[in-house]
């Protein structure tokens, strides 16, 4: 939703945003992946089910990254 | 910090008619036991780039140097000579040599340099214990699974103890639980003082590095310094589930 306001209204350039985003999911799951696994198997399911969605958002991001290079170079 | 590696104003084209620019004007630094990961989509120049600065390839412009020395116009024999010194190379796909055991895999390098057999056996079956493969150290790469020979790829890799260790996609071609495994053992060997440069698609791989470098069209796109791990607040308290 940042994106497709920030970007309709010519606020950022789209791929740095994406960039940005990308880097802050990677830190995001540095943090996951250190997270104590002693916590419990309802936790560790928790924290299994959080780097999966970040690795889906990570995904997300080099598909948008992919179509507006498609769509750049159709002009 | 000491600088090892430094790439200034990297340039490779490939092709004489119509000229493909792989590469176009990179700088980039690398100091002693730093962890960095390379990202990007296909055909952003990753993977040259990274041959460039391994000295597995040669700039069309700009300097390489490793360990206060200019490699990328040194003749052949000592760029290959620093090499087996100096880096160590996993692939994506192993490259191990079919014919040879696990364990002649990892003492070949070590002959290279000159190192007396007896020697070189025994520091291979200890690289190859301390990576889990105490077992498998006759075996041949086609009797291993594709985490195991990545882990003698590991080996032969660190085999000359490499002031830098570089990868290509290192987990790209294994599952889930063997690229987990092989993350860990390079995780492992940073955190030992291994300079490592990776590149790599596996979100997990990045994340574990202490800075990450995107590059778009042949140049850099993004950087960033990835800070230690912060807590995590969970939800519960995780301790009344178990």
């Amino acid at each position: 939703m940042k994106f497709a306001v920030a970007t309709s209204v010519g606020l950022a350039d789209p791929m740095t945003l994406i960039e940005r985003q990308r880097l802050e999911y990677l830190q995001s799951l540095r943090d996951l992946d250190a997270a104590p696994i002693g916590k419990g198997p309802a936790a560790q399911l928790l924290v299994d089910g959080a780097i999966l969605h970040l690795k889906a958002d990570l995904e997300w991001l080099d598909l948008i990254e992919s179509r507006l290079t498609q769509w750049e170079k159709v002009g | 910090m000491t600088v090892l590696l430094e790439g200034k104003g990297l340039v490779k084209t490939y092709g004489d008619g119509t000229k493909v620019e792989a590469v176009r004007g990179v700088d980039l630094t690398l100091e002693c036991g730093e962890f960095v990961a390379l990202m990007g989509p296909s055909g952003s120049g990753k993977s040259t780039l990274l041959n460039l600065l391994a000295g597995l390839d040669r700039p069309t412009a700009g300097e390489v140097w490793l360990d206060g020395q200019r490699i990328d116009r040194m003749s052949e024999a000592a760029l290959a000579k620093i090499r087996r010194r100096k880096v160590g190379v996993v692939f994506q796909f192993f490259n191990l040599l079919p014919t040879l055991s696990a364990a002649e895999n990892v003492v070949l390098p070590m002959l290279l340099v000159g190192r007396g057999r007896g020697d070189a056996r025994r520091a291979a079956a200890a690289l190859l214990d301390g990576l889990g493969l105490a077992g498998k150290q006759d075996a041949a790469p086609k009797h291993l699974s594709g985490g195991q020979q990545q882990r003698v790829a590991l080996a032969r890799a660190l085999a000359n103890s490499p002031d830098l260790l570089v990868g290509d996609e290192p987990t790209g071609n294994l599952d889930s639980v063997a690229a987990k495994e092989v993350l860990g053992l390079l995780r492992e060997t940073h955190q030992g003082g291994q300079t490592l440069l990776l590149v790599t698609h596996d979100a997990r791989v990045a994340a574990a590095a202490d800075r990450v470098i995107t590059l778009r069209d042949g140049r850099v796109s993004g950087e960033k310094v990835l800070q230690r791990a912060r807590p995590v607040d969970f939800p519960f308290d995780g301790d009344r589930w178990s």
